[in-house]
């Protein structure tokens, strides 16, 4: 069953770098990477519909517009099932705090350790389902 | 019996008067008696023989012996003879009776006169005693029944004594009430002849028949008859006379008015004497008052109530006044000071009613008056119409009332003031007496306030000179101690008794000397080398052996001698140690705090810098964190390009290289972002070091320029930008720091080449011209530089952030955020300028900068970044 990972950061050259990153379970079929530039956009992607519909999604805080917090709001209010990883180069407890008060299950910190992130990923279906 | 008869016309005498031995009628009958009896002496008494023998002393006749007969028969020569041999003897106990008479009444004038001269001499200036003595005796003497002394003065006549008048007289004629002269009146005779009027008969006398004046008619209506006056006369002229009066008509003998007359000598003496005496005694009484008054004000000065005492006592006894008071004037009010003669009661009250206004008696003097003379003070408007006056009027009983003013200059100081409790004015003397006093008065008191003033003043400086901060010690012409204050004692610790013997200076030093005060060298040596110049200004500090600092000043004085002035300036010179010290202790704080404002300033920055950490760590580690992922990656990659080369998988190795190739475009991409952001924050957070000097702005600007233009073709061979230099030719030099201008300005050109490039590479009009204009001019006290470029313009809504830290327009990776913050630093903060920005969006950017010529701000002295 393939799952659907929306990356949103500003920064184009995460995309590749998450194509890159997981382009061996892309090509197994285990996960399918979307990306958006901005907060907005990934809002109007989530709301145009994204296949296959198991969704994780990981943002980054620091965006220019709506920021990954707000956007972490919004999510949680429209897609409350959809488990939201938060990415960050600012690694401090308030911002820790704020993402878990809003529902985001995971917290990671630039660089991302991609390993860890598979990890986490593999455990998801359980912590959506629980 | 005593009728006596005239001799001549007597036929019985006019022989013994013609001398006749005897004469002898031998019968009356044929004698003409007519003249003498109205009916012939023989029908009555049976007369007819008349002998007369007459009584004669040295062929004077003094009397007869009458013998008469009844019948007609001569006396024969025998009885005639024994008639002469009695005849003879009554004229020897005649004369023995004569001689007799005469020796007694020369007696009893010489003993009155004796008598009159004694009275004199025992009260020689109380003449009533005298006068009554007087007159008591000349009228015994005269045989008279009245007599009166009067005085007479300015045409009126008073009355001095009277004898032998009714107890009711006194009251009838006043002694005091003048009686004015009666032109035809004797006594006005006798003024006139100054020589003495005899009246043997008042019926006979034209005063007493024909103008019938009044005390002419009052006499004759007394029943007097015979009247004598005789004139008491002094220096040619009248001053009185004694008058005599008789009921009978019986003059005067020679002897009476040679006795009268020699009274009114005595009188006029004892007068005279008596004035002199009075006088002379007036005059001493009131110098000896005055002399008293005086010692009193001497001897108490400045306190007036002694003075006041003794001089109502004075003015009292020789006003002859029952009381007398001194009371003072504040301007609105009389107040009591003292009396005399007054009873505790009354002077109870007095006091109990306090103040007294300048009404009633006391009225005139708010006129101005200086002296107020009431003969009788109930015959007086004020007993009549003020209320209060007239109840003490009558309390005190105050008759006549005689007050002076106490004036100084005009102005009422007080009132001095007497009165009796009968009706009896002044005299003139008193009078003058009660003025005399009142000068004394004002002296006594303006001596008093003199004084006060003296003493008040004197008190003040003792107060003022005890309480200087300093101790002073004068020594006089002598060099001998003369004045010190406390402050002088307490500070060399000098005790009373030393001080007292008024030593000298030499003296004083020695003392000072002994006890160490000159410190361990030679004390003679330092006595010597002080005084030898004695008199001169000094000044100097000395160090006490108990560490008391002193300073000493020596101030020379008007007529020799000098002022020694000690202040102890221990404290102050602690003081100013300890100012030293904290201005020594303050220029060092202040150094360090100028060296330690630019690391401050750098501080700041970096505090800033620290704040803003979080943002930028974000910055560094977004592209940190690509060329770390895609280094990695690449390394996998290349694993994986390994097996497909192995594998020979044409289409998997191309993908891979592809793969690779951009990954490492990435890791230098990001690497340079990384690099550029450090550099950016180096660049911002370096400390300003830039010397200041004057410089030609234009050339400055033209370099910067170049070198913006050149950097930016390196970068970018295809960027192109006009350049329109437009400067200022006559601009005169500038004083700034160079190097950190050139920055500001290579900010700005990077900034408008940017925003031209930008609009040119989003823009497909081929007519765009980038163009950056610069332009610089005088304006003001400094110069203005204008960069203006027509590239995409400024958003209005950033426009307010454009010279915040960190604040960038342009995409990540494009910009610091830094560069006009900088710029913004260097222009305001260490140059005092101003710099403005107008933009329009999609139009043009203009950034005005103005630098001042002198901006007051030294390089280590700007404010904090």
């Amino acid at each position: 069953m393939t799952v659907s990972i929306l990356v949103v950061d500003d920064e184009v050259d995460v995309a590749d770098l998450f194509r890159q990153q997981f382009r061996r379970e892309v090509r197994g079929g285990q996960y399918a990477i979307h990306f958006a530039v901005s907060g907005e956009d990934a809002l109007a992607k989530l709301a145009d519909g994204i296949e296959p519909t198991l969704i994780v999604i990981l943002s980054d805080i620091n965006m220019p517009g709506m920021d990954g917090v707000s956007l972490l709001g919004e999510i949680k209010q429209r897609f409350p099932n959809f488990p939201v990883m938060m990415v960050t180069a600012y690694g401090d407890d308030e911002r820790r705090r704020r993402a878990s008060d809003l529902g985001a299950c995971e917290f990671l910190t630039k660089p991302v350790d991609f390993d860890l992130l598979k990890e986490q990923l593999r455990q998801l279906p359980d912590v959506a389902d629980s | 019996m005593r009728r006596g008869y005239p001799a001549g016309d007597n036929p019985a005498t006019r022989p013994l008067i013609a001398g006749e031995r005897v004469s002898h009628i031998v019968n009356m009958a044929e004698a003409d008696f007519s003249k003498v009896f109205s009916h012939a002496p023989t029908k009555d008494e049976g007369h007819q023989t008349l002998l007369c023998v007459p009584l004669r002393r040295e062929n004077a006749l003094l009397g007869m012996i009458a013998c008469a007969r009844s019948e007609v028969r001569a006396f024969s020569e025998k009885e005639i003879a024994l008639l002469e041999s009695f005849a003879a003897q009554a004229v020897i106990a005649m004369e023995n009776a004569r001689l007799v008479t005469e020796t007694r009444e020369a007696l009893d004038q010489q003993t009155a006169t004796a008598e009159v001269l004694g009275v004199i001499n025992s009260s020689p200036a109380n003449l009533a005693p005298v006068f009554d003595a007087m007159l008591e005796r000349a009228v015994r003497l005269c045989e008279a029944d009245t007599g009166h002394l009067f005085r007479f003065e300015n045409g009126a006549f008073f009355r001095l004594a009277s004898r032998g008048v009714s107890e009711d007289f006194d009251e009838l004629f006043p002694p005091e009430l003048p009686v004015p002269m009666d032109p035809n009146s004797t006594p006005a005779r006798m003024i006139a002849t100054r020589s003495v009027v005899h009246v043997h008969d008042v019926r006979e006398d034209a005063s007493f028949t024909v103008h019938r004046t009044r005390d002419e008619v009052a006499a004759v209506e007394a029943g007097i008859l015979t009247v004598l006056f005789v004139p008491l006369i002094k220096e040619s002229e009248v001053v009185g006379h004694f008058t005599m009066h008789r009921t009978e008509v019986r003059p005067f003998t020679e002897k009476q008015i040679s006795l009268l007359q020699n009274f009114a000598q005595q009188a006029v003496i004892a007068m005279e004497n008596a004035r002199l005496i009075t006088e002379t005694r007036e005059a001493l009484d009131q110098q000896t008052a005055t002399a008293e008054v005086l010692g009193v004000i001497n001897s108490s000065p400045g306190d007036l109530a002694p003075v006041f005492e003794v001089m109502v006592e004075r003015a009292a006894n020789l006003c002859e006044a029952d009381e007398a008071a001194v009371r003072t004037f504040d301007g609105v009010s009389l107040h009591l000071a003292t009396t005399h003669g007054t009873d505790p009661t009354a002077l109870e009250r007095l006091r109990r009613l306090g103040a007294t206004r300048l009404e009633g008696l006391y009225g005139p003097f708010a006129r101005g008056d200086d002296i107020v003379h009431y003969v009788d003070a109930r015959d007086t408007d004020a007993y009549r119409t003020h209320e209060v006056g007239r109840q003490r009027i009558d309390a005190r009983g105050i008759r006549s009332w005689l007050a002076v003013a106490l004036r100084k200059e005009g102005s009422l100081l007080g009132i001095i003031n007497v009165h009796r409790r009968e009706v009896r004015p002044f005299s003139e003397k008193q009078i003058a007496l009660l003025e005399n006093f009142a000068a004394q008065a004002v002296i006594a008191m303006d001596n008093a306030r003199l004084l006060d003033e003296i003493r008040q003043r004197q008190a003040e400086l003792r107060v003022t000179f005890d309480n200087m901060g300093d101790g002073v010690v004068m020594f006089d012409h002598e060099l001998r101690l003369a004045a010190w204050n406390k402050n002088f004692q307490e500070i060399l610790g000098l005790p009373d008794e030393l001080l007292e013997q008024r030593k000298t200076y030499s003296e004083y030093l020695h003392i000072l000397g002994e006890r160490g005060e000159f410190g361990p060298g030679d004390v003679e040596e330092e006595l010597n080398r002080r005084l030898t110049h004695a008199h001169e200004e000094l000044r100097f500090e000395r160090a006490r052996p108990n560490g008391q600092i002193l300073e000493v000043r020596r101030n020379a004085v008007a007529g020799g001698g000098f002022v020694l002035i000690y202040s102890d300036i221990t404290e102050r010179k602690r003081s100013e140690e300890e100012i030293r010290a904290a201005r020594d202790a303050a220029e060092k704080a202040l150094t360090e705090l100028q060296a330690a404002q630019s690391s401050l300033v750098q501080a700041q920055k970096m505090a800033a810098l620290g704040q803003l950490t979080a943002g930028i760590a974000h910055e560094i580690k977004n592209p940190l964190n690509f060329v770390n992922n895609f280094a990695s990656l690449s390394t996998e990659l290349l694993d994986e390009l390994k097996e497909a080369i192995v594998e020979d998988k044409r289409d998997e190795i191309d993908e891979t290289i592809e793969m690779l190739t951009g990954n490492l475009d990435k890791i230098v991409e990001h690497g340079q972002r990384a690099d550029n952001i450090v550099k950016s924050m180096l660049e911002h957070s370096r400390g300003v070091s830039g010397e200041r000097r004057a410089v030609n702005l234009n050339a400055l600007i033209d370099e910067a320029l170049n070198l913006a233009y050149h950097g930016a073709r390196a970068q970018d061979a295809s960027f192109n930008v006009t350049l329109d230099r437009n400067y200022a030719a006559d601009l005169a030099p500038i004083e700034l720091a160079p190097q950190e201008m050139t920055r500001v300005f290579l900010n700005l050109f990077g900034n408008g080449f940017y925003a031209v490039d930008k609009r040119a590479k989003a823009n497909g009009d081929r007519a765009y011209r980038p163009t950056l204009r610069v332009a610089t001019r005088e304006s003001g006290a400094g110069i203005e530089v204008r960069v203006r470029d027509n590239g995409t313009g400024i958003p209005a809504e950033i426009r307010d952030k454009l010279f915040q830290p960190f604040f960038t327009s342009k995409p990540t990776g494009e910009g610091t955020g830094l560069g006009l913050s900088i710029s913004y630093d260097i222009v305001t903060q260490q140059h005092g300028g101003t710099i403005e920005v107008a933009s329009e969006e999609g139009a043009y950017t203009e950034f005005t900068i103005r630098l001042p010529r002198y901006n007051g701000l030294s390089p280590g002295g700007r404010g904090a970044a």
